[in-house]
């Protein structure tokens, strides 16, 4: 256990880690100082200007180093920060939801890690300390958990009677008394570790091959875009417009001769297998360095996760705070027999998701990934409520007809016959799409979980205890309500997930089950 | 503790007609802020009287009323669906014409509440309501339009409540 009563600051190496970030910042700047102040201010100023920015920057690390500090004080964790703007924030320990550890390429290489710490609930109460020793990192974070667990400790041992009584109705006698003595063990101790689920490279090479290449491919592209049109003001200054007669160049050999599609035909073929390719190296080069080394670690109440090559990511979650288990797949996925888990717990309002991703599950996995998160099966028998599939295909419909029909109108108007056959294909694909998607999606629920069944090209699977759900919302379009049809929205501290065009009079019944189980229980659910 | 298996056929079922309504005058304050809201468009038609023709503004005038009847008839018919009932253990909201939402929050998972009082609200004697729940804004409740006498004490039965549950 670490003594933080006194204020300490980060490791000394965070000033290079400071330094480093303005430097990338300060790059930028300079770029345009050379390129952009020297035509208009005259080069003395613009000299002074960029060295006191330099100046600046150099010394801004030292500042920021020596006036951040942390230190835990009647039970908050205190951090102050800022020299111009002070900064104080303080966090309560006992309302600390996670603590992980990150580390990117820049702090992998001074030995140097971050911690982020998430309390759910109001947002802006996440704490970032940004630079601390490896080790130091570490311990802290354990110091942390240690008082946490102290003051959690008798309310666990509470929780864990409660969830035994709640559990009566639905746990053979036996099987309740090894969760409570579960439950008792993990509070004594922490320490047994055992590796769930490890990827080697053979795993990588088939999540990589199975990845969505789509999505992969228009990143590719938005990436490449984005960085062009960054670019394009040096470019421009330099070499000129490259584009810049390209109207003129159209215009003139549409006068020489008449553009026919055959004539592009070879570049459109070209460019869609460069596509192909260049799609499926992003995928290859994302999963590789996102997951490489993946190692999931099981110590008693908690999740770990540790993966990637570059940034490396360290992901602790408690069991206990995990709200929702997904499951999400794709075509080529499911040809592997894998599913992606995606596994959410409790967490503020914030942009950083701290979702855990495990990429390739198998069956036998998957049955292990429940039974671990929430130490219950699956019932056999579950009630199921079924949407009106005929919903899903005229909402489609509709959206896709808003492009569709114009296009279809302007078709017959320049009499175009085959833009016309597409734009129906189009409209038929899209029906025959949403209705298939219509006829899988399912809410089914059995006396401890609500499963949620969505999509059909890439189906997933989301489990949720139904204690752990904070709100249920029906709602629906005025347009509906002589359908007798509803959308439930299952509000949980993890988001929210919807499913449409379910039947008013079982939707409402659904909603008002939840509420009452979720009155009845007593269990801590985050 | 008793923990006995509960059908969803045999809960009490919520009686829609058990919504309270709010005072009348969040109805006035609705028709005049929306008119309040549409009021710098009125400007524009102005502009176009001026710098077009007649006709043009006409027709600018006509849909800026016709806008405002719009605006004015949907608030009008939101007032009559926005509603909340407070029962033992939940509160439940309902709210929206063309979007009718219906969420149900048990009292067990409320982070904290929270009576929010804006100058055109203090001007009409009413206020807001909000309850907030974890992780996120998209189950927080936000009952607007309330008489600040009410609204004190459903935060007040709620925290109760609360600290009940806790």
């Amino acid at each position: 256990m670490l003594d933080l009563s006194q204020p300490t600051r980060q490791s000394k190496k965070s000033i290079l880690f400071y330094l480093f970030k303005n430097v990338k910042g300060l790059l930028v700047v300079a770029l345009y100082a050379a390129f952009g102040i020297s035509s208009r201010i005259t080069t003395g100023w613009s000299t002074i200007f960029i060295a006191g920015f330099a100046a600046f920057a150099l010394i801004a690390p030292i500042l920021r180093y020596y006036f951040f500090t942390f230190h835990i004080a009647a039970g908050e964790l205190i951090i102050n920060e800022g020299f111009l703007l002070k900064q104080r924030k303080a966090v309560p320990i006992d309302r600390i939801q996670s603590i992980n550890i990150n580390q990117n390429v820049l702090q992998r290489l001074l030995s140097i890690s971050s911690l982020e710490i998430d309390t759910a609930g109001s947002s802006g109460k996440e704490i970032e300390i940004p630079a601390l020793e490896f080790a130091f990192a570490k311990a802290l974070k354990d110091t942390l958990k240690g008082s946490l667990t102290i003051v959690n400790a008798t309310t666990a041992a509470q929780d864990a009677s409660q969830a035994a009584d709640d559990a009566t109705n639905t746990v053979p006698l036996n099987q309740q008394n090894t969760t409570t003595a579960a439950h008792k063990e993990t509070i004594e101790e922490q320490t047994v570790a055992e590796t769930v689920m490890q990827l080697d490279i053979a795993d990588l090479f088939k999540i990589a091959l199975t990845q969505n290449h789509l999505k992969s491919g228009g990143l590719a592209l938005g990436v490449v875009f984005g960085f062009w049109f960054q670019i394009k003001d040096f470019i421009d200054r330099f070499v000129g417009d490259p584009f810049e007669n390209w109207e003129e160049d159209i215009a003139q050999t549409a006068v020489t001769n008449t553009i026919q599609i055959t004539d592009y035909l070879g570049s459109i073929v070209v460019a869609f297998v460069l596509f192909c390719i260049v799609s499926v190296v992003v995928s290859f080069v994302l999963t590789f360095t996102k997951y490489w080394d993946f190692k999931m670690v099981h110590d008693g109440e908690n999740l770990e996760v540790q993966m990637g090559l570059f940034n490396r990511r360290e992901v602790k979650m408690p069991i206990a705070k995990v709200q929702i288990l997904e499951f999400h797949s794709n075509p080529l996925r499911r040809l592997l027999g894998y599913q992606t888990a995606r596994i959410y717990q409790a967490q503020s309002q914030s942009t950083k998701n701290t979702a855990i991703e495990v990429p390739a599950c198998k069956p036998a996995m998957i049955i292990r990934l429940q039974q671990l998160l929430f130490n219950e099966p699956l019932e056999t028998v579950l009630h199921e409520l079924k949407p009106n599939p005929w919903s899903y295909m005229r909402l489609g419909l509709y959206v896709m007809s808003l492009f569709m029909l114009p296009l279809l109108v302007l078709a017959v108007y320049l009499k175009q016959l085959p833009i016309a056959i597409v734009a129906i294909l189009v409209l038929a694909l899209t029906g025959y799409i949403n209705y298939n998607i219509g006829k899988r999606n399912a809410i089914k629920r059995d006396d401890s979980f609500v499963i949620f069944y969505k999509g059909w090209i890439f189906p997933s699977t989301i489990i949720t205890p139904i204690y752990k759900a904070q709100a249920v919302e029906l709602w629906r379009s005025i347009f509906i309500i002589r359908r007798q049809e509803i959308h439930v929205n299952l509000h949980t501290a993890a988001g929210s997930r919807t499913l449409k065009y379910l039947r008013e009079d079982e939707a409402r019944a659904l909603a008002y089950g939840i509420n009452s189980q979720v009155l009845q229980t007593k269990r801590s659910w985050m | 503790m008793t923990n006995q298996t509960i059908l969803a056929s045999t809960l009490p079922v919520l009686d829609l007609n058990d919504f309270q309504k709010h005072p009348s005058r969040f109805l006035n304050k609705k028709l005049i802020s929306k008119a309040a809201f549409l009021l710098p468009l009125l400007l524009g038609v102005g502009v176009l009287f001026f710098t077009t023709t007649v006709t043009y503004g006409f027709l600018g005038l006509a849909a800026w009323v016709l806008l405002l009847l719009a605006a004015l008839f949907v608030s009008y018919k939101e007032y009559f669906i926005r509603g909340y009932i407070l029962r033992e253990h939940d509160i439940t909201y309902r709210h929206g014409w063309i979007l009718q939402h219906q969420l149900t929050v048990p009292f067990n998972r409320i982070q904290h509440t929270e009576i929010n009082h804006g100058p055109i609200d203090r001007f009409f004697n009413l206020c807001e309501l909000e309850i907030f729940t974890a992780g996120g804004a998209s189950s927080d409740l936000s009952i607007s339009g309330l008489d600040p006498a009410d609204a004190a004490r459903i935060k007040a039965f709620i925290s109760g409540n609360v600290v009940a549950h806790a």
